[in-house]
């Protein structure tokens, strides 16, 4: 038996004192009797019947020190570890998506089977514990001995579509072998190992064949699209039918000729795609891992934010942002032909809508002092001089995001507005002390306020100038989510638009599967758990309906069969310490403590009612 | 004659009029009384038949034993003789403390049993036993008013000290003879040697009545937890007769079985010796011991 709390034996000092309450009790209480003679003849009866006077005269003070003892070793968190006989195992079971591979029964499944067999022989006389190896790794069972238990518990384990995480595996295997050291460690996976160590690794690979898309990319040459894809085969060498799919129209595939355990690259560069949105390859390949045959690629570089640029002219401002490659800008010359909603970004330029846009982000720039005060800011005047601009040294998003990669000095200003209220808004640049360009995001509604027009700065001859640009519309426009492609156990934020009444992230898995989760609260964050092709739909207030997608991926290296390893980290016995994140099984010598705590109490108690 | 004491008053004597101490055995005397001895008198009951001899008063001569042997017999008749009642009381503090009660008791029994004595034209003595001598209370009174007047000294008495039953006894210059009862009256909770006493008044031929008077709290104790006991003949607290304990049930069981044997082998002591015993507590009526226990064993009549 060991103690996972030592300082919890601290309580036996509490024995100590009860010793010497005893001492220090209050003395033996006076009464006068007529004799004492029976008495003293009384004394020699009891020595002669009662042989163990001693112990039941002492038996409340032994009771109550035991007591205390018990609550003191209770504390001190007291766990049993148990002796090996045939030799406990612990089981580590490689949940990578690549133990899906298999024809007709998985990798997965085998391993599960082979566990089973093996908890069957052991279980009898000691204990097992499985380890699932996901990207996470987590206990199935610690040490248990139900056969019956551990096969429900390997009956629910489900391989996941990510990598495994085997470094963590160990380390909970350090947690049980350092209560029993004699257990042996086996490890289920698809991969072999030159050097394992103690730990017997168990390869359930089969030398099966894998035609995989490593990869696919889309190229603009020359204004138009070019798709390269990295095919490779595992096991054998093959020649692989390649289909491409782009926007829902199928186009000539092509034969990927790859040697064994070799890749491949198959190029259409003659497809005279200029645009795309999504564009798919898939393998005819009979091969035994289907999740990599297929690879969805979505168009990142396409302009999906829609900007309405209201000006009475076009001018410098005009034309950097039409040069943003995701802004598609829309140009309003007059005020009165301006639009309130379906834009994703609204400029006003040297003019002020009567009725601030609610479903997009806004920018003012030159503002006009008519106005202002409907969006919350007052303008002062105009001042003239020779201004040189400066950060305001905020830390906030808007002052890093839109400061990012900008020299503040270097902008020179010959006339600006200066603003008397601003209320809500952020300095993000000063000029001559008075904030020149502000910034303010009021749930999610996001408004910049560029108090001076363009021509009369040096912006235009800077090269900060679309640097500064690019910063504004990364931080009024974000995007849906941050890329098109995740990878298996990647936490997937999803920024929301304003006025966003609920989004839903539908998901068609790889394997055919379909999920739907529909959130009303906002920030959204998505566990990417399985592969697939996701579909985001933000419904907003007005009733907009806008749609992102992205897809979710395993692993790379999970397509790589037949990976020889060179070394595997094996579990470390350090003698000393104890994996505390984990529960024991030895939790269950409370109940007895407890009860025998409670008979103890009861014996007390006894014992004081007789005394009294 | 009205007589109202703590020990004894008018309504507890009226009701020992019409008892009487009762002597066992045949006894000597020197005035006549009204017990029997085993000496020959003049009194109308009838003893014995004794062949007539020279100087025989020729008017016993039953002349019907004459007509039937042809020879003379004369009758003789029995010869009562007066009675000496002695009562020893023990006067040491355990006897009066923690209650009155237990010496109230003693008190009364020796009042009670010295009125009975002179009640029947015996004489009584009433000595009190304190420390290793037996003072006389009120010297031989053999008439009621000579005994009411000793008897009130009773109320001044004051136990105290320890008692040495066996030094008192033995060396009380007048026990007595074969002429009478002593009466022992005490818890007989001491160190002291007392059989000792008991056979030495056997010796003085004495008919001996031993009567322990125990407190209720002497027979059922009711303490617990860890106690000093002290001695109330202890001189100081340092006494070895103080004794500390810490007293469980086991401890009042082994005291009422040490009791117990305690006035069992009283009792086996007197049987042996043909001694009336009697054990009592102190709040037991008085008559319960004189009207129903001592009337049953003849020591009363």
């Amino acid at each position: 038996m060991k103690l996972l709390l030592p300082l919890g034996l601290i309580g036996l000092v509490s024995v100590l004192a009860l010793i010497l309450i005893y001492i220090f009790k209050p003395k033996y209480q006076d009464r006068k009797v007529s004799s004492t003679y029976v008495w003293k003849l009384s004394l020699q009866y009891q020595k002669r019947k009662v042989p163990m006077q001693w112990l039941q005269n002492s038996l409340l003070l032994l009771i109550q020190i035991l007591i205390l003892a018990l609550i003191a070793f209770t504390m001190a968190e007291p766990y049993i570890v148990l002796a090996s006989k045939n030799g406990e195992k612990i089981a580590i079971l490689d949940a990578s998506a690549s133990m899906m591979a298999g024809d007709g029964e998985s990798r997965f499944e085998r391993a599960k089977k082979q566990i089973a067999s093996l908890a069957d022989g052991t279980v009898d006389a000691d204990r097992f514990s499985i380890i699932l190896a996901a990207d996470e790794a987590s206990f199935l069972i610690r040490r248990s001995d139900s056969a019956a238990y551990i096969k429900q518990k390997l009956f629910e384990a489900e391989c996941g579509y990510g990598a495994s995480d085997l470094d963590e595996a160990m380390e909970l295997a350090e947690g049980v072998l350092e209560e029993n050291p004699s257990a042996e460690v086996y490890l289920f996976t698809d991969k072999e190992y030159l050097d394992s160590g103690p730990v017997k690794v168990v390869d359930l690979s089969d030398k099966e064949w894998n035609a995989a898309v490593l990869d696919f990319r889309a190229e603009l040459v020359k204004g138009k699209y070019v798709f390269t894809a990295e095919i490779a085969s595992y096991g054998k060498a093959a020649e692989i039918p390649v289909s491409i799919e782009i926007d829902g129209k199928e186009r000539l595939g092509r034969l990927a000729d790859c040697a064994k355990d070799g890749t491949c690259k198959v190029v259409w560069d003659s497809l005279d795609v200029y645009d795309y949105t999504r564009a798919e390859i898939a393998l005819s390949a009979e091969d035994r891992f289907g999740y990599d045959n297929t690879f969805v690629l979505f168009n990142d570089q396409k302009a999906n934010f829609r900007v309405q640029f209201v000006s009475a002219d076009t001018g410098f401002l005009y034309w950097a942002l039409s040069s943003v490659p995701s802004c598609n800008v829309t140009l309003v010359t007059e005020i009165d032909k301006a639009v309130g909603s379906g834009f994703d970004l609204y400029v006003y330029n040297s003019v002020l809508p009567a009725e601030m846009p609610q479903d997009g982000a806004v920018w003012f720039v030159d503002p006009p002092a008519d106005l202002a005060s409907v969006h919350g800011f007052r303008i002062g005047g105009e001042r003239e001089g020779d201004y040189v601009l400066a950060g305001s040294g905020g830390t906030s998003e808007a002052c890093r995001t839109i400061t990012r990669g900008i020299w503040p000095s270097s902008i020179t200003l010959s006339k600006y507005s200066y603003l008397t209220a601003y209320t809500g808004y952020e300095s993000v640049l000063t000029c001559d002390g008075s904030p020149v360009l502000l910034a303010k995001n009021e749930n999610g509604l996001k408004t910049l306020i560029l108090a001076f027009n363009i021509h009369w700065s040096n912006l235009p001859v800077l090269t900060d100038f679309p640097r500064l640009i690019g910063n504004m519309c990364s931080y009024s426009l974000s995007p849906t989510v941050e890329k098109n492609a995740y990878l298996v156990g990647e936490e997937i934020g999803i920024h929301t638009k304003p006025n966003v009444r609920s989004v839903s992230v539908k998901g068609v898995f790889t394997d055919g599967g379909e999920s739907e989760e529909i959130y009303t609260s906002f920030p959204v964050s998505f566990p990417s758990s399985r592969t697939g092709v996701y579909t985001v739909t933000q419904t907003l207030l007005s009733g907009e309906v806008v749609t992102d997608y992205f897809t979710v991926r395993s692993p790379q290296a999970e397509s790589v069969f037949g990976v020889v390893e060179t070394t595997l980290t094996v579990p470390i016995v350090s003698g000393s310490g104890t994996d505390a994140s984990v529960a024991r099984d030895t939790v269950d010598i409370y109940v007895y403590l407890a009860a025998a705590l409670l008979v103890l109490l009861c014996i007390e108690w006894g014992l004081q009612y007789r005394e009294q | 004659m009205m007589t109202q004491t703590k020990v004894i008053d008018d309504k507890f004597l009226s009701r020992l009029e019409s008892a009487a101490l009762y002597m066992r055995a045949n006894m000597q005397g020197w005035f006549g009384g009204n017990h029997p001895t085993r000496s020959y008198g003049s009194t109308v009951e009838f003893a014995d038949y004794q062949e007539y001899a020279l100087g025989d008063d020729i008017r016993r001569i039953d002349w019907n034993l004459f007509s039937r042997f042809e020879k003379y017999f004369i009758k003789l008749y029995v010869d009562e003789r007066q009675m000496h009642t002695q009562i020893f009381l023990d006067c040491s503090a355990s006897m009066q403390k923690p209650d009155a009660g237990k010496a109230l008791y003693a008190m009364r029994l020796a009042a009670a049993l010295g009125f009975l004595s002179v009640q029947n034209m015996d004489r009584t003595s009433i000595r009190l036993i304190k420390g290793e001598r037996a003072e006389d209370l009120c010297g031989v009174v053999t008439g009621k008013n000579a005994f009411f007047r000793g008897v009130g000294k009773l109320d001044s008495l004051v136990f105290e000290g320890s008692s040495d039953l066996e030094k008192a006894i033995v060396n009380c210059p007048s026990v007595g003879t074969n002429n009478g009862l002593t009466v022992l009256i005490s818890d007989f909770m001491t160190e002291s040697n007392w059989k000792k006493a008991v056979s030495y008044l056997l010796y003085q031929k004495r008919q001996v009545l031993l009567v322990q008077v125990l407190s209720p709290e002497d027979v059922d104790p009711f303490f617990n937890g860890r106690t000093r006991l002290i001695d109330f003949e202890a001189q100081d607290p340092l006494d070895e007769r103080n004794i500390k304990l810490k007293i469980t049930r086991a401890n009042l069981k082994a005291y009422r079985e040490a009791l117990e044997d305690f006035i069992g082998d009283i009792k086996h002591f007197c049987a042996a010796r043909e001694v009336d015993f009697f054990s009592v507590v102190s709040d037991e009526p008085i008559e319960k011991l004189l009207f129903d226990r001592m009337l049953k064993i003849g020591t009363v009549k």
